[in-house]
């Protein structure tokens, strides 16, 4: 015999009725597999942007070393060329998989310093209700 | 539920590995569907927002995949209710869950004829949050409370599902409803004493 809260749990459950599998899982199963999948196209293309982040990944340490190398420094600006160089290689790398949370990353660590966007002057158009009132008090009486 | 005639798993398994005969992998397909499929949609529940049938495909699909891995150190069935159970649970978190929800036409038809309408909401309200509860519960607790009270399966055939005794199934119930009934204190939900 089931207590109440059993009953209760089973009540709670029923609400949706479980699911039933349809006759034809083995067919449906056997036609995906026979199926070239969509995911290998992009297989494809995913392999070929890991190649890409890992060559634009290379090439920017390798141009950071170049010149941080060849250039005359002072030691304190060497450091600071090194640490600005180690914060953009990842930066770098994280761009060519996630473009936008790149910029947006970029957009929030330059916001303070470019400060408020400059206000547009509103266009009007003289077709507008706007326009036709700027123009109508304008023109001469 | 018992072991189905003819091959065993792992012999067809060669066997397909080695010819690709498709014939084979449908065997396999027919021999395990059904309990994948229960596996599955005990996982996911009354609320997800995933089709049971679509993933179980999707998990025979990755089998076949995966097929050229299997090196047969533990049965073909153990491996393949692994697999099931893990992609499933993690296909799970990444789920939308639908909100438990109370249709009105449903609560009318449920309502006892005795009951007011405000006893039948209250009910519907309980019942509403128990489900809250259950969809909180660890994934194995709640897996088994699923087969147990929503896809009315015996111990054994839970058991038998997620490859575990029933001696286990019947201690993971015990604690499943301890916690629903610790849980329900905590929240204020009566009917789970």
């Amino acid at each position: 015999m089931e207590d109440p809260a059993e009953q209760l749990i089973r009540r709670a459950l029923g609400r949706r009725p479980p699911p039933r599998l349809g006759p034809t899982l083995a067919e449906d199963v056997l036609r995906r597999v026979a199926t070239p999948r969509g995911p290998a196209a992009s297989g494809g293309r995913g392999a070929a942007r890991r190649w890409l982040t890992v060559a634009t990944w290379l090439a920017v340490a390798g141009a950071s070393t170049v010149v941080l190398a060849h250039l005359e420094w002072t030691g304190g600006a060497r450091a600071a060329a090194w640490a600005l160089a180690l914060a953009v290689v990842p930066l770098t790398y994280s761009a060519t998989l996630w473009p936008d949370r790149a910029l947006l990353l970029l957009a929030r660590c330059g916001g303070p310093f470019l400060g408020p966007l400059p206000e547009q002057p509103k266009v009007v158009s003289p077709g507008s209700p706007a326009g036709r009132r700027r123009g109508s008090s304008a023109s001469p009486r | 539920m018992g072991t189905p005639p003819g091959p065993d798993d792992d012999a067809i398994v060669a066997a397909y590995t080695r010819t690709r005969d498709p014939e084979l992998f449908r065997l396999l397909v027919e021999r395990h569907g059904e309990r994948v499929f229960r596996l599955v949609a005990s996982v996911l529940g009354p609320f997800a927002d995933l089709d049971a049938e679509e993933m179980t495909q999707e998990i025979f699909v990755r089998v076949h995949e995966r097929l050229d891995s299997f090196r047969g150190e533990a049965r073909f069935s153990t491996w393949l209710y692994r697999l099931a159970y893990n992609r499933t649970i993690e296909r799970r978190r990444r789920a939308r869950l639908r909100a438990p929800h109370v249709p009105c036409e449903d609560l009318e038809a449920r309502a006892a004829p005795s009951a007011g309408p405000l006893e039948a909401l209250l009910e519907r309200e309980r019942e509403r949050a128990v489900a809250a509860l259950v969809e909180g519960l660890p994934d194995v607790y709640r897996s088994v409370v699923h087969l147990r009270y929503w896809m009315e399966q015996s111990i054994d055939e839970i058991a038998e599902a997620l490859g575990i005794p029933a001696g286990t199934v019947k201690s993971y119930l015990a604690r499943a409803r301890h916690r629903l009934r610790e849980r329900a204190r905590t929240l204020g939900v009566d009917g789970l004493e």
